[in-house]
């Protein structure tokens, strides 16, 4: 069995089997190294500018590791048997189901990834499509024949495009119980997550989100959820230190890069300039027309159009200007004085754009967090009886940002001084 | 009035009237999880679910779970080997803060499912989601792809729980 191995910033290596390097040579994976893992973010942070395609190398990678750690482990295979009638003979096959999934988790992504989700175009039913549809049709549609086909695949595991899809989708109906894979793709402990935390930090060139990968995957189990007794995630109680060094890891990500109050002026104005050149994205339906959009085709049709304001903004670093913010707890007062700034503004024509935590959602939500269960022997309890840290951090994040035109900003900060500031 | 703080008062007022008609039952966070699901399908409310091998979930309804406590209007309790206890906290009046149509199809939900156990509930969501995402219409098929997810479950029992909730008939 020839392997090949790829250099990775973050772990050395990655391994590909004959599979695997056949996906990633198609044009619709090659497509990931022309979509930025982080929009614009190279505007405040300039190492920020890789893509999905090292991404999704690493989510396979670190997935793998997860799921080896896993199943390594007899009590939780046994766990797997008693709870969802888990059948381990499909145990090398599944180890590759999950490594095809985790590969190609991304491949739906829309330019500059997660910005361009207001530019999705909205189903019947008036609901956006998610790059998940489109990453389920692309598989479909264009990788099927390369899955399904491949000689070593046929020789080995049999796995097929339309399970590599179900797995993304969680489609019980295909998987049955082999779906619970999917905890490890997309779940409070994925691979994802653990990968763009450390992968980010790593270009980005700060620290914050760098924890003990190694410590975490040793520590990582099953447990019986007590409410619904389905087996879900969690984490030895020798571990627990590690588990509260990824909750920081995220919060100190979030708070300092996600929600960068510069990042997220270049979110909103990327947003905007991609409304005004290309209105929506063609849908899953018309899936040979989308994927021919990538970070530059969109570069360019932006740039093309002589009226596109944001787009000038961008071009010039002429970015929205912050003129104020409140707390990440705010007090009443502080939530009024921003009411009030608002009403200013508005009373005197000056366009201003509110920031909120839920207007980030698609970036990891500091806010929907599930606490991580910690397993001592036959007890399960939550992360937080254990450490004082992660239960100082469950307050709520609700920091408002305004933001104003670069041309505004003197007026505005003019009008913000003849508004009375909270006390506290 | 902004989406999340309408979400929590959602949860609020589920918690409050469910803790009101079933004093004794044990509400955690999977038996709001599966109710919010519920409660997005009969008033088409565009809530973010997606499915695992333990039925749908939303991480934006986590979100709304979270806000609910952080504004102390649930309380929620962590008892060790039995999972969440979630109890309204406040007195907090809910007149005019939403609609009396979404109070009303929360007290509808109650009615229809209140007395449903998490696990019970799981059963009935998995089997809604699956007949609206994946194209599973047939009742046999419903039960079986459920089943294959809680083979600890007879199938009798699982196609009781789909009878009673009327996902088959």
């Amino acid at each position: 069995m020839k392997k090949f191995e790829i250099r990775d910033p973050v772990y050395g290596f990655v391994e590909l089997n004959e599979l695997e390097k056949d996906i990633v040579n198609t044009p619709v994976f090659q497509r990931l190294r022309r979509i930025r893992q982080l929009g614009l973010t190279d505007y405040v942070y300039p190492g920020a500018t890789h893509t999905r395609f090292e991404h999704s190398l690493g989510v396979m990678h670190l997935a793998t590791r997860m799921y080896d750690s896993i199943v390594n482990k007899e009590e939780n295979i046994r766990l797997l048997e008693d709870c969802i009638g888990y059948n381990k003979n499909g145990i090398n096959k599944d180890r590759q189901l999950l490594r095809l999934a985790a590969l190609l988790h991304d491949i739906g992504h829309a330019p500059f990834s997660h910005v361009s989700e207001e530019v999705m175009p909205s189903k019947s039913d008036g609901e956006k499509y998610k790059h998940e549809d489109y990453t389920v049709k692309i598989i479909l549609e264009k990788l099927s024949d390369v899955i399904n086909n491949h000689p070593y695949n046929q020789a080995n595991y049999n796995v097929t495009a339309k399970e590599v899809a179900a797995l993304i989708q969680g489609n019980v109906k295909i998987l049955g119980p082999r779906s619970f894979w999917k905890i490890l793709i997309s779940s409070q402990l994925d691979a994802d997550r653990c990968d763009y935390l450390l992968r980010d930090s790593l270009h980005i060139g700060v620290k914050y989100g760098v924890y003990d990968i190694d410590r975490l995957l040793v520590s990582l189990t099953l447990i019986k959820d007590p409410e619904s007794g389905v087996p879900i995630l969690g984490i030895d109680r020798g571990g627990w230190h590690v588990a509260e060094a990824l909750i920081i890891a995220r919060y100190q990500m979030f708070t300092q890069v996600y929600y960068h109050k510069t990042r997220r002026a270049y979110d909103y104005m990327l947003k905007e300039a991609m409304k005004a050149s290309i209105n929506e994205f063609p849908s899953p339906e018309k899936i040979d027309e989308f994927i021919k959009y990538d970070d530059y085709y969109v570069w360019l049709l932006m740039s093309q159009n002589g009226n596109n304001q944001m787009f000038e903004r961008i071009m010039n670093r002429n970015h929205l200007r912050m003129i104020a913010e409140t707390k990440e707890n705010p007090f009443d007062e502080e939530k009024d004085y921003i009411n009030q700034l608002k009403l200013k503004l508005e009373r005197n024509g000056i366009w201003y754009w509110e920031d909120t935590p839920s207007k980030a959602k698609s970036w990891y939500n500091l806010n929907s967090t599930e606490e991580v269960k910690i397993i001592d022997g036959e007890n399960v309890s939550l992360l937080s009886d254990y450490s004082v840290i992660v239960k100082s951090l469950q307050k709520q994040f609700s920091k408002s940002r305004i933001y104003v035109y670069p041309e505004d900003k003197k007026k505005a900060e003019e009008l913000k001084r003849e508004v009375v500031k909270w006390k506290k | 009035m902004e989406k999340v703080i309408e979400g929590a008062l959602l949860i609020f007022y589920l918690v409050k009237k469910l803790k009101e008609k079933y004093p004794e039952k044990q509400i955690g966070k999977t038996l709001i999880q599966k109710m919010m699901y519920l409660f997005g399908e009969s008033s088409k409310k565009d809530f973010e679910y997606t499915m695992y091998h333990y039925g749908p979930y939303s991480f934006e309804i986590s979100e709304y779970i979270n806000l609910s406590e952080n504004l102390n209007l649930i309380k929620v309790n962590w008892v060790p080997n039995k999972g969440y206890y979630i109890e309204p906290e406040s007195n907090f009046e809910i007149n005019g803060k939403l609609t009396s149509e979404k109070l009303k199809k929360i007290e509808e939900l109650i009615e229809k499912f209140g007395h449903f156990s998490a696990n019970e509930l799981a059963i009935i969501t998995t089997a809604l989601y699956v007949k609206k995402n994946f194209g599973i219409e047939k009742n046999e098929e419903i039960i079986r792809t459920v089943l294959s997810l809680k083979p600890n479950n007879e199938k009798d029992w699982i196609e009781s729980i789909l009878k009673k909730a009327k996902i088959i008939v």
